[in-house]
């Protein structure tokens, strides 16, 4: 025993329980985001609950089970004993006529011990006002009954899906083109303000702009009306009525219908072909619904952007600074103060550079921006007002002191025997550096960008400040020149989940999304950073002799 | 490409005598400290064009200290000062005019420990040639292929001249150094002990290899190996403790030296 704990054993046991413990909970924390995440997307299946209440009712209460508890109850003739009963949580949907989503129910309350699939159930997903569950009665075309009973799937079948086309056309129409136009106009009555402040607004470009404008409303007034008359074909699709668990009625419109499905009647293979589905609405479509429901595209795009921006912001800045610091400043007290100001910087917390932020980059460069340049457009601030630029330069700040140390690292390893060789062949110190140096520092500038990424993807609370908002109108790259809008405000995946988490009107029904919303996060994350660290592979691999 | 002096293989009966050689650099009473420890002590000596010189000393006599000075490689050094003069064809290398970069294209170097770049070989070899914006694809190829063949390893690299230089075996890696210096045509070729880190068969290539280049270079070698003073070198100079000791031709140093502290030295009884 005494021989075991001089060899050492001892401490390879504790590193490695250690080890274990950190990969056992990365992968169960892992684990459980995408577990609870995934499931949002399963199409459930729909039970029918009998409850029956003190005054001996029995209430009907079909939907999904979400949860379940057990609550304590002290058995009434033995107050020794005391019951573990199992309540459930229930999704039923049909938030306009029962007011709310979930139920409880008490099991001790249930008709039947088991729970009883419906049978036939059709679940509607809406773009408002949530999911119907219920029974197909009928179908009304302009007044018309056409189809009753089983008939009506297949009818409703061929509506909805000529209704969603017609959403999507709307939609295309709505913030593609018509946005183009008003984003035209928008340019345009921004110039004349120019013009108008520069005292060259002559009649001659007086007729110019209004020659145009003219051309711009007449195509507004066109998109128009096919947008009209779009909405009156989806107006014509009719409506559906399903009955609903406690005998009444539900009337959809048929251009409200996102998509329908029988969940009890799907076999494996539908539901997984759901499953994907409903993964690829979730990250392509806009969120509705106060964020609620719907996709999170805005915030995807949002994050990469605000992160790739981060990083073309943050690389010359840190590589500069690093090689100057170990190139060509003098080692010296105020050298020493710099080094250690930098290492504190990347323990500031990072509201505090949200303030900075908002305080110096948003107020005084941003105002000072729109007084040089945008003071025709005032009293509309331009880049005076959080965006997407400063918040990229706050998270390249935040940033920066990683970016600096790993490249100072990097160069503190490129041997002198290098540097030597490189100047002894007449190269001065800056082609030293340019060519043979920093080449060969790109692994570990790389390796800071890993970090950098990391850090500036998963932080929320200073881009709260600087730049993102609950729901931007727009995305902050678009098909419009200059393609990316740096004053744009933009979506963030990490705000997001916090928005949809705790400040949602409806959290039961957000939790799964919170969840699906996080997993994406960690997703792109870990992909963007598999990319950097692909890049750095390949380099390394070019310097890897270098090491012996 | 230079005039090919004649030569000759330093026998006994062939005497070589410094007052008949041109002098390609002049030491004039040099000077040298590392901060406030003087590590060379008022060297004078001149070293002839197109000779091989070799520096023999025990370590730390600043031998390799002032090898470095002949291409101002000490000015990377900040605690390091100079006074006196180096004079390179009667310019001062010291002077405040003088152009460093340019001093260094016409002084080439050769380290200890073979230092290729991690680049091709191809790109190591025609490394100083980009350094002066020469684009020229063919002067780029015929250089370099001069460059490898005056450094003898024209043979066993032309195929693979795209390959990584630190695939090459390290005497290979030196041969490379060797003709990435010479392929930018300097003047004098300063060589730090550029065999002590290679094996036997190495170290005999690049010998044969110095001997080779003395047509075109003056060359001023470093070495630790008294043998291969005796082998490659035209003169020699011994030093010790920051003086330059004695200096005479490589034969009358090793046969017959005039001071017992050289011979205690040659013949190993210290250092």
């Amino acid at each position: 025993m005494k021989n075991w704990f001089n060899k050492g054993e001892h401490w390879i046991w504790f590193s490695a329980s250690a080890v274990s413990v950190s990969v056992v909970l990365v992968f169960g924390l892992l684990a459980m985001i995408a577990y609870k995440g995934l499931l949002h997307f399963w199409a459930h299946d729909v039970y029918d609950y009998q409850v029956t209440h003190s005054n001996g009712q029995i209430e009907q209460v079909i939907g999904e089970l979400h949860d379940t508890k057990f609550k304590l109850v002290t058995d009434d003739a033995n107050p020794e004993i005391v019951h573990e009963v199992p309540e459930y949580l229930i999704k039923t949907g049909n938030r306009d006529v029962y007011g709310i989503d979930f139920k409880w129910i008490n099991s001790r309350n249930l008709e039947l011990e088991k729970a009883k699939l419906a049978d036939n159930i059709t679940v509607v997903e809406r773009y408002q006002w949530g999911n119907v569950y219920g029974y197909l009665e009928s179908l009304t075309v302009d007044g018309q009954v056409i189809a009753t009973g089983s008939a009506v799937k297949e009818v409703l079948q061929e509506l909805a899906e000529r209704g969603t086309a017609l959403h999507e056309e709307i939609l295309y129409i709505e913030k593609t083109v018509i946005g183009g136009i008003n984003y035209k106009i928008n340019r345009l009555r921004l110039e004349q303000k120019k013009l108008e402040l520069e005292g060259e607004y002559d009649a001659k470009t007086e007729a110019e702009f209004e020659a145009e404008r003219a051309v711009l409303n007449e195509e507004f007034i066109a998109q128009q009306t096919s947008i009209q008359r779009l909405y009156d074909q989806a107006n014509e699709l009719g409506e559906v009525t399903l009955g609903i668990a406690g005998g009444q009625k539900i009337t959809v419109k048929i251009k409200q219908i996102v998509r329908f499905w029988q969940p009890n009647n799907m076999s494996l293979l539908s539901k997984i072909g759901f499953f994907f589905g409903s993964v690829g609405n979730f990250l392509t479509e806009d969120p509705r619904e106060a964020n609620t429901e719907g996709g999170v595209f805005p915030a995807i795009v949002g994050t990469v952007t605000m992160v790739l921006l981060m990083t073309i912001l943050v690389t010359p800045m840190g590589v500069l600074a690093a090689v100057y610091m170990s190139e060509y400043a003098k080692e010296g007290p105020v050298l020493r103060l710099v080094r250690i100001s930098i290492n504190n910087l990347a323990g500031v917390p990072s509201i505090v550079f949200g303030i900075f932020g908002l305080g110096f980059f948003v107020y005084i460069l941003g105002g000072s921006i729109d007084d040089l340049f945008y003071g025709y457009a005032a009293p509309n601030p331009v880049f005076g007002t959080p965006g997407l630029l400063w918040a990229s330069l706050t998270m390249a700040l935040l940033t920066l002191p990683v970016v600096i140390v790993s490249t100072q690292e990097g160069l503190s390893r490129i041997p002198r025997s290098l540097r030597e060789g490189g100047l002894a062949l007449g190269a001065t110190k800056f082609e030293t550096i340019t060519r043979i140096v920093l080449p060969m520092a790109t692994p570990a500038i790389m390796t800071g960008l890993i970090l950098a990424i990391a850090r500036a993807a998963g932080e929320v609370a200073p881009l709260m400040l600087v730049g993102v908002v609950k729901l931007a109108p727009t995305l902050p790259v678009d098909f419009n020149a200059p393609f990316i809008h740096l004053e744009n405000k933009f979506m963030h995946l990490g705000f997001h989940i916090y928005d949809v988490g705790f400040q949602s009107p409806n959290v039961e029904a957000s939790q799964p999304l919170v969840y699906a919303t996080s997993l994406l996060l960690v997703v792109i994350i870990v992909s963007l950073n598999l990319g950097a660290i692909m890049i750095r592979n390949r380099l390394r691999e070019r310097y890897k002799a270098l090491d012996n | 490409m230079k005039e090919v002096t004649s030569f000759s293989m330093n026998s006994a009966s062939d005497k070589l005598k410094l007052e008949n050689e041109e002098i390609a650099i002049e030491v004039k009473d040099w000077n040298l400290y590392y901060g406030s420890k003087k590590a060379l002590n008022g060297v004078t000596m001149k070293l002839p064009k197109n000779r091989v010189t070799a520096f023999i000393g025990p370590s730390g006599c600043g031998k390799s200290t002032l090898l470095r000075c002949f291409n101002r490689m000490n000015d990377l050094i900040d605690s390091v000062s100079v006074d006196g003069d180096i004079l390179l064809y009667d310019e001062n290398m010291y002077s405040k005019h003088m152009d460093v970069s340019a001093l260094r294209r016409r002084v080439g170097m050769v380290f200890q420990k073979p230092n290729p770049f991690p680049k091709t070989i191809f790109e190591n070899v025609c490394y100083g040639l980009r350094l002066q914006n020469v684009r020229d694809k063919q002067v780029l190829n015929e250089t370099v292929e001069w460059a490898l063949r005056g450094a003898n390893l024209w043979e066993e690299v032309k195929d693979r001249l795209d390959e990584n230089a630190l695939s090459l075996s390290g005497g290979q890696q030196q041969r490379l150094c060797i003709a990435r210096a010479i392929a930018i045509k300097p003047e004098v070729l300063l060589l730090d002990e550029p065999t002590s880190a290679l094996d036997p068969i190495s170290t005999l290539a690049v010998e044969e290899l110095i001997f080779e280049l003395k047509k075109d270079f003056t060359i001023l070698i470093v070495t630790h190996n008294m043998q291969q003073a005796a082998r490659v070198s035209d003169y020699t100079a011994f030093m010790y403790m920051g003086d330059l000791v004695e200096y005479t031709d490589t034969d009358t140093l090793f046969t017959n030296p005039k001071l017992k502290q050289t011979e205690d030295y040659i013949s190993g009884r210290y250092g």
